[in-house]
């Protein structure tokens, strides 16, 4: 019986490849630790003295979401907790963070992330580190 | 006839051998009786020779001495009985030297065995019958087995020659050396008629009359033999044929007693031919060969190199269940597949197999060889393969693909019309010339190929397309089909192979090892591309990029998930924790709190009006004075505490000075006057003014008051009367008497005003006066105070007259027989009381019939109904039990009468463990049954485990339904059976165990249980020819008493194929109460037949039959 040689997409395999040596995750948390640029900010783009990492100011969005919701509706707390969190996880999520970007702190987080990513910084990054993945007799 | 030779039959020797001539035989000279091998084994091969014992296969001598429970001896000691003519013969020829062994060989024939030298010399008449014996036991190490000597003896240990190191005793004990299997002095040995100077057959010495001396005559074998002792010409006649060759003995068994190792129960199941075998999976296998016998163990195996099955299986069959019995099943097994195999092939699921037995290391050998094969194939194929990678690279070189495909995989290819609807697929093609020649069918081809995946098959002017969605599976296809694929042609009658075309899919290209690779659109091969890769990219930077993209889009979405998982989810869920809501939490708390109180208050409310509605009666509505007042003034019932209470009032009124009649009576006669108006004055105080109050009252009232009053004071002071009957009003009681009132300055509460609606007597009436007899007693009980009194001594003119001496005496007595009077009174009643309490029927005063001793009366038979009111278990029914002693149970024992023992306070003591008891009962019927089936399985697999039926573990199912229930005295028949918990409507409660017995068996029980007196029957129909006969053995459903209206019901249910009796309940049943259920015995014409029934129901029919 004859096999056929069914080769990837070359740059799949590298894509692979640079997130086995690390650098994915590497860059994953880079950018999540990076301080946020609050809109808070003064227009001339100082930034304020207590700089919040990305996480942070996720996390304290988020619990300002959720007190907003409990003050709405004081049964959530009294229900069983395990299922309401996941229900406002999901409502949080969707809609590409619709809900985080309501209220008074809002967060445009969707822009963060195409922000961060189309970063030019981040892709010169990236290519300098596959540079040394890909052998360089595929020139 | 057995396998076992010589078996102690001197008659019959078995064999083809036959003592033909007894008189000359001779043990050297008669030849070897071929002794058929006793286990020749049926499953062993032809190819193997048993080398037994008694077959020369090389004339050395495969014989043995055998050491068997029938030793050879026997054999001939039998013989040498009439072999007189041994004696005279020089038996220095047939008993060896001590040195040697005189193996006389006889040619070309088995051998007589010779007996070794040393005990040779032990002559005895019978020949060597002793020092068989003894060097049997002695030359101990010689092989026991013939097995030992077949092939099978590789597995059975080396022999051990004892003395084998020491020559001399080693020819002096041996002559067979078992390692060699070589006669240890086979070079002495030498021919026994080396000189011929033997006849050839044999010989017998006969006397020779004419020379007087002994002389050789050859023996001749054919004439038979006889007894020369015997007086018959001709001996017995055999007509037994000669056996030419050895009968087949059946094979025997394996079992326990068997020696040596278990027929081989393994099979090894290989491929036959070197077709690629997918289809077949472990279960097909495992059910082709489960109709051998029962598979203990089954495994196959795969290619360590490939993790490949290589279609190798190991089958182990055992025995079921027992298997101590049926050691031989396994091997029986085994051998019935190999002999099935052998007789045809084995086919399963289209593929041959090889079966065979597993002997030895048959098994790994196969496994390595196929290995090996696959190994080779494997490397093979990548020795092809290796070349060509480099010669693919350097083609990269040229800008040129290459293209070797072979012109006819292009030669075919799709007609216009078909290509849009094959859409680009693989697909396979039959010529239609081809097919139209044959006759060949689309639904031929659709059936042929039914296991392969086509997605259709298309008819065409062409021929036959048939579509793959899948180039791989076409391939595989055709492959298999093409050349092999046999269809039966109508033209020809004849199967024709039919070959099949591969069209491909039209942007693959053929490799050149058969295959197709997907071309990109990019047709032209850049330095980068080779035929191999599906994206080539032009440059660096292109790759570079395409990277880069997937990475971001790959980060954007870890990002994201990353976001949800770790950041949003706990902090959502940290911040629900109410801890951080203190506002809502004390919100909560406090609306709890209300909630709770305004529960509570409810309850109260609730309460407090169903309190108050019990006190809406009379004196609360309308009363409106002191309730001091009404709780003196009441006087409960006619009882004790009524005799008390006016004894007590009695007593009130002697603190208060006054002195009751008779005392007075006693001390000073003159001064009877005096205490009558004391009472006198006072009643009439106290009338005088409850009548201004009581205006309204009754006149009938005051009449009857002022009546019984009189009489009362009669009574008291009467001289005259002497019977108790008191209603004669005379005055003369009262004209005696004359009171001085003392005042009393207080006036008792009682005679305070009380609003009512209606006008109240100071003191309740009583019930007495309505009666139509009055009596002495509520007589006394009518007059309440010195009012009374007066009223009554005025009615009876005891003011007036005198007492007279005869008066005074009478006063006396009748006192005391007042007292006498209320005393009888007093203790009857508490008799009945205690009666009551102890046997909650009243005494029936047919018992007293007669003289008023029971002694005196003799003897007499009392009537059962009777025996209710004194035999304490002869209750009703419907009374809870009492004489069930329940272990420290704090009940409330009887009244202060009945002793209580000492006994129960201690059992009492021990409250824990009747707690404990208490609490098992209570348990779920639900859990129960559940527990019971798992006890119930859990013995059923004991069993199966234990394989042999023991009588120990046998279950009476039933049992565990049962209810807890007790005997114990009964109130319908001595003893009956009781509940001691609760039991639900149609439930379970026990079984009727007893004999089982037939119907004739019953009948004739019953009749002589008649005889014998034993008056109750426990026999209990289970069906026609089936009788429970729980007299004298059974369980203690024989207590359960017949009743009119049952609480129970019986019904047949088969448990276990069996049928047995139940129980069941068909009310509810309360704790405690007595079990009962219908007998249904037959009604009887006979009255004398007709048993009374005691059950005490309302719809008893009075009878049980």
């Amino acid at each position: 019986m004859s096999t056929i040689n069914v080769q990837t997409d070359p740059a799949k395999e590298f894509a692979e490849a640079f997130k086995k040596q690390g650098y994915f995750d590497q860059l994953k948390r880079e950018i999540l630790s990076k301080n946020w640029k609050s809109n808070n900010d003064d227009d001339d783009g100082t930034n304020t003295t207590t700089s919040v990492t990305v996480e942070q100011t996720i996390k304290n969005k988020v619990a300002d979401s959720v007190k907003d919701m409990v003050d709405k509706d004081p049964n959530l707390i009294f229900k069983n907790r395990g299922t309401t969190s996941a229900l406002i996880e999901a409502q949080l999520f969707k809609d590409d963070y619709k809900k985080l970007s309501e209220g008074d702190n809002k967060i445009l987080l969707t822009d963060f992330i195409q922000q961060t990513l189309n970063d030019q910084e981040l892709t010169d990054g990236i290519i300098s580190k596959l540079e040394s993945i890909i052998p360089d007799d595929k020139k | 006839m057995s396998g076992y030779y010589g078996h102690s039959n001197p008659h019959h020797p078995p064999g083809p051998y036959r003592y033909r001539n007894n008189a000359t035989n001779n043990r050297y000279q008669r030849p070897e009786p071929i002794r058929p091998t006793p286990a020749i084994s049926r499953y062993q091969t032809d190819s193997e020779q048993s080398a037994s014992r008694y077959n020369s296969i090389n004339g050395n001598g495969a014989t043995q001495h055998r050491q068997s429970r029938y030793p050879p001896s026997q054999h001939h000691s039998h013989n040498t009985r009439y072999d007189q003519t041994r004696q005279p013969v020089d038996n220095q020829s047939y008993h060896p030297t001590n040195t040697s062994y005189a193996r006389t060989l006889r040619e070309g024939t088995t051998k007589p065995w010779v007996r070794s030298s040393s005990y040779s010399k032990q002559e005895s008449r019978y020949g060597n019958e002793k020092p068989l014996h003894t060097s049997s036991r002695l030359s101990n190490p010689l092989p026991k087995r013939t097995l030992s000597m077949t092939s099978k003896g590789d597995l059975r240990p080396k022999p051990e020659l004892r003395y084998a190191e020491d020559p001399a005793l080693n020819n002096k004990y041996h002559y067979f050396n078992p390692t060699l299997k070589t006669l240890i002095n086979k070079d002495e040995m030498h021919h026994w008629n080396a000189k011929k100077k033997f006849p050839q057959m044999g010989y017998i010495t006969v006397q020779d009359p004419i020379q007087q001396k002994q002389v050789l005559v050859s023996r001749i074998p054919d004439i038979k033999s006889r007894d020369p002792r015997s007086t018959k010409e001709h001996g017995p006649s055999s007509h037994r044929k000669l056996r030419e060759e050895l009968t087949l003995t059946s094979r025997v068994p394996f079992d326990k007693f068997s020696v040596g190792p278990p027929p081989i129960c393994e099979l090894v199941i290989y491929p036959a031919d070197d077709t690629n075998i997918t289809t077949i999976q472990d279960i097909s296998i495992k059910n082709y060969f489960r109709k051998f016998g029962t598979i203990s163990h089954f495994e196959s195996f795969s290619d360590p190199n490939s993790a490949l099955p290589l279609h190798i299986y190991l089958i182990k069959y055992t025995s079921p269940n027992d298997k101590l019995n049926n050691l031989d099943l396994p091997g029986k097994s085994a051998y019935e597949a190999v002999k099935d195999f052998n007789k045809k092939e084995c086919l399963i699921l289209g593929h041959h197999f090889n079966v065979i037995l597993n002997k030895g290391k048959i098994l790994q050998t196969i496994k390595d060889k196929t290995i090996d094969e696959n190994l080779k194939k494997v490397n093979a194929l990548n020795k092809d393969k290796l070349p060509a990678t480099p010669t693919s690279k350097a083609s990269l070189d040229s800008t040129i693909p290459d293209k070797p495909i072979t012109s006819k995989w292009l030669d075919r290819r799709l007609p216009n019309d078909l290509v849009r609807i094959v859409n680009n697929k693989a697909c396979l093609f039959v010529p239609k010339t081809f097919l139209f020649f044959h006759g060949f069918r689309i639904e031929d081809f659709k059936y042929k190929l039914r296991r392969y995946r086509y997605s259709r098959v298309l008819n065409h002017a062409t021929g036959i397309y048939i579509v793959f969605n899948d180039l791989k599976e076409c391939q595989n296809c055709r492959n298999i089909e093409s050349g092999k694929l046999t269809l039966l042609s109508r033209k020809l009658h004849a199967p024709i192979e039919i070959k099949f075309v591969l069209i491909p899919p039209v942007d693959t290209l053929p490799t050149r090892f058969g295959g197709f690779d997907r071309t990109s659109s990019v047709t032209n091969t850049s330095s980068k591309g080779t035929t191999t890769i599906v994206k080539t990219y032009n440059t660096r930077t292109e790759l570079l990029e395409a990277t880069v993209q997937y990475i971001l889009e790959d980060l954007s979405k870890a990002i994201n998930i990353d976001i949800k998982r770790r950041l949003i989810g706990p902090t959502v869920f940290d911040t629900l924790n109410p801890s951080n809501y203190p506002a809502l939490m004390e919100e909560k708390k406090l609306r709890e709190r209300e909630s709770k109180k305004a529960a509570i208050e409810e309850a109260e409310r609730k309460k407090k009006e169903e309190v108050k509605t019990q006190d809406f009666d009379i004196f609360k509505l309308y009363g409106g004075y002191s309730r001091s007042n009404l709780k003196k003034r009441r006087y409960s019932q006619v009882s004790s505490d009524n005799i008390s209470s006016i004894s007590s009032t009695n007593k009130k009124r002697l603190t208060k000075g006054i002195k009751p009649m008779a005392h007075i009576l006693n001390e000073d006669t003159g001064s009877k006057e005096t205490t009558p108006t004391i009472e006198l004055s006072q009643g009439v105080e106290g009338y005088d003014d409850i009548e201004e109050l009581a205006s309204s009252a009754s006149s009938s009232e005051d009449e009857n008051e002022l009546l019984e009053e009189d009489e009362d004071i009669e009574m008291k002071s009467e001289s005259e009367l002497t019977s108790p009957e008191p209603i004669h009003g005379q005055k003369i009681a009262i004209e005696a008497a004359t009171a001085e009132v003392e005042q009393e300055d207080i006036i008792p509460e009682w005679y305070k005003p009380s609003m009512a609606e209606y006008p109240e007597t100071v003191f309740p009436e009583s019930p007495a006066i309505f009666k139509k007899s009055i009596d002495i007693l509520d007589f006394q009980e009518v007059i309440k105070d010195t009012e009374d009194i007066s009223i009554l001594q005025e009615l009876l003119d005891a003011n007036e007259t005198k007492p007279t001496e005869e008066m005074k005496h009478a006063g006396c007595i009748s006192e005391y027989a007042i007292w006498k009077y209320r005393e009888n009174e007093k203790n009857l009643r508490l008799t009945n009381e205690w009666h009551l309490n102890l046997n909650e029927v009243p005494f029936d005063v047919e018992l007293t019939k007669g003289k008023g001793s029971f002694k005196a009366e003799g003897f007499r038979k009392i009537p059962d109904n009777l025996k209710a009111c004194y035999l304490p278990h002869r209750r009703k029914l419907n009374q809870p039990l009492n004489t069930v002693n329940q272990h420290g149970s704090d009940r409330p024992t009887g009244n202060k009468f009945t002793p209580e023992p000492s006994a129960r306070r201690e059992e009492s003591n021990d409250p824990d463990a009747s707690e404990s008891v208490s609490i098992q009962e209570i348990s779920s019927s639900r859990d129960n049954r559940a527990s019971n089936r798992r006890f119930q399985q859990n013995i059923e697999a004991q069993r199966a485990a234990i394989g042999a039926e023991s009588d120990l573990l046998s279950l009476n199912q039933l049992n565990k339904r049962k209810k807890p229930v007790t005997f114990a005295r009964s109130a319908i028949h001595n003893w009956g059976l009781y509940a001691l918990e609760p039991i639900a409507a149609k439930e379970m409660i026990i079984e009727y165990v007893g004999e089982s017995i037939r119907q004739a068996v019953a009948e004739m029980r019953e009749r002589r249980y008649l005889k014998n007196g034993i008056g109750s029957s426990y026999l209990f129909r289970v069906d026609e020819n089936n009788v429970i006969d729980a007299t004298k053995k059974g369980g203690i459903a024989r207590f359960i008493n017949h009743c009119c209206d049952p609480s129970c019901t019986a019904k047949i249910i088969k448990v276990g194929g069996r049928r047995r009796i139940v129980i069941y309940a068909l009310r509810d049943i309360a704790a405690n109460e007595e079990l009962t259920y219908d007998y249904k015995f037959e009604r009887e014409i006979d009255a004398e037949e007709r048993l009374p029934c005691h059950c005490g129901s309302v719809n008893c029919k009075g009878f049980l039959n």
